[in-house]
């Protein structure tokens, strides 16, 4: 999965240099949103990986596979590979999802500057064309952080799904 | 199982509303810059004689996005008894806007101080032109001296729309 996600990741890219190339000579608001776009997911790939690891962990657990490479597992973590083979996947997972708390933070903080930048700069008497520009700015940034915010809806949702199937194992394994 | 389910759902209705602001704003940002480059006729949205200044007041709305120059103007005094006068090339150099409203002051003769009454006709010309557009354009205005009137832009707009449906209609 993490192979898919580079390939449409690349595909996405190149779409949107030559939407870039294109659309800026018509229309300077469209390039200015798909450029901050860009920008904030470059801010957002470390978020963007690892939940995406942590997407496809689970779900290969849902398939009855478990986790046979965990260097990366660590590496996302910050723990080493004993530690984590000693503890239950969803714990592993969970892990990962707190060691990210640190750069979500910094996302939406970031996001929230540039929500204000533009609301300030809508409500500014003068200034007309910068307006637009800091609300298409917004607009760009609205869209990765939408994307971030599914994906770590999504991984969230998938690490309760392993530890309820991990219950449930331990129940069959008791009885 | 359930949880996901419900964040799916959760996610398609805050992309929706996403996708509808982003469009929104592409689509509004794109039209109004269309809009900034036409070039809009001149409305009269006010009209009256003003007796204390001896002078045809107009108010004129520029409904299009160029602004519009106005070069000279002109005014034709028509009473109702007796023989009026013309009094054409008066120059203005008056600047309206685009969306904005300006008022255009076209002075009588000094002598018919006091001899305008209601019924008298007075025409008020202009003579205008766009940047760039090398065309001069001409526009008039009756006004019945008693019968002045200020209207909004908007209703102006509106009713013109109607009536031209009206009148599509009927064909």
């Amino acid at each position: 999965m993490s192979l898919w996600f580079a390939v449409i990741f690349g595909i996405f890219l190149a779409l949107l240099a030559l939407l870039v190339m294109g659309v800026t000579i018509f229309s300077p608001e469209v390039g200015i949103l798909l450029i901050s776009s860009l920008a904030f997911g470059m801010f957002a790939f470390r978020l963007l990986s690892s939940y995406v690891l942590v997407i496809a962990t689970a779900d290969a657990f849902k398939e009855g596979k478990l986790p046979t490479d965990y260097a990366k597992l660590a590496q996302k973590s910050g723990k080493t590979e004993e530690e984590l083979k000693n503890i239950p996947l969803s714990a592993v997972l969970a892990l990962i999802l707190a060691a990210l708390e640190p750069y979500r933070y910094t996302f939406y903080f970031g996001f929230v500057l540039i929500l204000l930048v533009s609301l300030v700069a809508y409500s500014l008497p003068s200034y007309t064309d910068m307006r637009l520009y800091t609300e298409a700015l917004f607009w760009g940034a609205a869209l990765t952080t939408f994307i971030v915010w599914a994906f770590e809806n999504f991984a969230e949702a998938s690490v309760a799904e392993v530890a309820e199937l991990e219950q449930q194992q331990g129940e069959n394994q008791t009885t | 199982m359930r949880r996901t389910l419900t964040v799916a759902i959760l996610v398609t209705i805050v992309g929706v509303l996403l996708g509808m602001g982003i469009g929104g704003f592409v689509t509004y940002s794109s039209v109004s810059k269309m809009v900034k480059g036409l070039p809009g006729a001149p409305i009269v949205v006010g009209a009256k004689y003003d007796s204390d200044k001896n002078a045809l007041v107009l108010d004129i709305f520029n409904p299009g996005g160029l602004p519009i120059y106005v070069e000279t103007t002109a005014l034709v005094f028509k009473p109702k008894n007796g023989n009026g006068y013309e009094l054409a090339n008066i120059p203005a150099n008056v600047k309206i806007e685009g969306g904005t409203i300006a008022r255009l002051i076209l002075k009588l003769k000094g002598e018919s101080k006091g001899h305008v009454q209601i019924g008298d006709i007075l025409t008020g010309t202009l003579v205008y032109h766009y940047p760039y557009i090398p065309q001069i354009y001409t526009t008039t205005y009756n006004l019945t001296v008693g019968k002045g009137f200020s209207q909004n832009p908007a209703e102006v707009i509106q009713k013109a729309n109607e009536q031209a449906k009206e009148k599509e209609n009927q064909k």
